[in-house]
């Protein structure tokens, strides 16, 4: 017990131990070399090097990422029924899958604020996309999911916390998953009185924990939140309106939640669905990367095995 | 509360509704707090009539009235050691519009937040209590687009998890108890399916030209 926890106290200054051991050796030849100098746990070596990035998980929509050093959030946007918690099981069943039938046998957990999540339909997407779907392979990858299931942004805080020793003891563990973030907003809204900065401080400090967890373990966290807001803007407006780029009026966001959660995305991803009458089965997402500004289209239909990009 | 009529039930004949009032029974409140057993006996009551006693209906006309009512709800049936009979395995709301709509407009985000507590209610009674919760909803015309859609507005939109809408068949036959019922949302299933019934009867409507619609 006590080695391990003197493993954790190093974690935090890995990055920068390894950032000065650079030279003629290879960042596995030194990991190595800590093992064998029997200070180090090799499983917690073995998460910091091995984590799946972006690319990995889905490479149809990041293909174009680097993989980051510090971890990657992401945030599905979007109105009702437009496919964001399909998106969710899709990448969950990505990364629980065995390597063998195409998956990245990695964990994945999955935080549920507003008792969206359904069982049953992650497990029909698993049995289409297995070759040959047993209970026991069924079993096997839901192994890999861990579930918790949150009430009010203070469990949701609370759980957050307590993530860390789920991290550190889940080596496997690459990918968060928040359905959804905006669960709350009214209730606090109300709660936090006159005050905006009462009203937001838990979501704020959701916010800053998330950025810390997903820095320090180089997790990838997709977070989803709902358009709950009118649209801002008109799209009929003059050339002197803000929208600039004809892809922005496909987009209905007006930011709502607090400047915290805003500043910690690095993607923002507007989903919606066409409303085209010939293409009504169809739904599109518009995936924006925050600091270079650009913004990349995305078809997809949905069938019984999940999500299937055009 | 409703009186006892004949056909009200499967086996609440005429002659049935005779020998309750003749007990003192004369309302579906009197049948559902009579003993039901004893009532049989005497009156050779067809076991069908006590689907009406598995009723418990409950009045609530504003949404403190209806948290207070589902929160003493979810506190019984806690407790309760579940038995092979009488189990609450449905839990209906006609309607969650007419108790949220007032609480809604303006600016007030309280009324939102009591909108979103009642959905938490709801949706607890649902996964941590493995119950059908149905709940009936009207509709209201959009104000940009003129086109219909279901009320009580976005943050609403998202609590469902699966969503039927009833319209009334535009070419209806003689009677007019046929309905369109379409799937608008549903974690499983595409969405668009659609299907005709006659909720006079619950029976798939006679097959006629003109019930063959567009697909969507």
């Amino acid at each position: 017990m006590v080695e391990r926890s003197q493993v954790i106290a190093w974690t935090g200054s890995w990055t920068g131990l390894i950032g000065s051991i650079v030279g003629p050796k290879t960042v596995s030849s030194v990991y190595s070399d800590l093992i064998s100098l029997g200070g180090a746990d090799p499983e917690l070596l073995a998460r910091l090097e091995g984590r799946s990035s972006l690319k990995e998980i889905e490479p149809y929509l990041f293909a174009d990422e680097d993989s980051s050093v510090h971890g990657d959030i992401l945030e599905f946007h979007g109105p009702e029924g437009t496919g964001k918690t399909e998106m969710l099981y899709h990448l969950t069943a990505r990364c629980i899958l065995p390597k063998s039938e195409g998956g990245l046998e990695v964990e994945v957990l999955f935080i549920d604020t507003d008792y969206h999540f359904d069982m049953l339909r992650l497990v029909t997407i698993l049995e289409h996309r297995l070759s040959q779907s047993s209970e026991e392979m069924v079993k096997c990858c839901l192994g890999r999911l861990l579930l918790v299931n949150c009430s009010s942004n203070t469990q949701l805080l609370l759980t957050l916390y307590s993530l860390e020793t789920v991290v550190c003891s889940h080596p496997s563990l690459c990918l968060l998953i928040l359905d959804s973030l905006s669960a709350f907003y009214w209730i606090d809204r109300v709660n936090g009185g006159e005050s905006v900065n009462l009203q937001e401080y838990t979501l704020k400090k959701c916010a800053q924990f998330l950025e810390k967890l997903v820095n320090e373990y180089r997790l990838v966290l997709f977070a989803t939140t709902q358009s709950i807001m009118q649209k801002t803007t008109n799209w009929t407006e003059g050339p002197s309106s803000a929208l600039s780029h004809p892809s922005e009026a496909d987009v209905d966001y007006r930011p709502y939640l607090c400047k915290a959660w805003q500043q910690v995305v690095r993607h923002r991803i507007f989903f919606s669905k066409q409303e085209d009458f010939k293409t009504s089965n169809q739904f599109s997402l518009v995936s924006r990367h925050l600091k270079s500004n650009s913004l990349k289209k995305h078809i997809f239909i949905i069938g019984e095995s999940g999500i299937e990009f055009c | 509360m409703g009186v006892l009529r004949a056909g009200l039930c499967p086996g609440l004949t005429h002659d049935t509704v005779g020998q309750l009032r003749s007990r003192g029974i004369k309302t579906v409140v009197d049948l559902v707090s009579a003993d039901l057993e004893d009532v049989a006996q005497k009156c050779g009551l067809s076991y069908k009539a006590g689907a009406l006693q598995r009723i418990q209906v409950v009045r609530a006309f504003d949404i403190f009235q209806m948290l207070d009512v589902l929160q003493d709800f979810r506190g019984a049936m806690s407790q309760q050691v579940s038995s092979a009979s009488a189990t609450v395995k449905v839990v209906v709301v006609d309607s969650v519009t007419a108790v949220v709509s007032p609480l809604l407009g303006g600016q007030q985000r309280e009324g939102l937040a009591l909108m979103m507590q009642l959905a938490r209610e709801l949706k607890t009674l649902a996964r941590d209590l493995g119950m059908a919760v149905v709940v009936t909803n009207h509709m209201t015309r959009d104000r940009d687009s003129g086109e219909l859609k279901p009320a009580l507005g976005r943050s609403w939109s998202f609590v469902p998890s699966t969503r039927i809408l009833l319209d009334v068949d535009e070419g209806a036959g003689a009677s007019g108890s046929r309905r369109r019922v379409y799937l608008t949302k549903s974690p499983r299933l595409p969405t668009g399916f659609q299907e005709m019934v006659d909720i006079g009867t619950w029976a798939p409507p006679e097959q006629s030209p003109a019930s063959h619609g567009d697909q969507i």
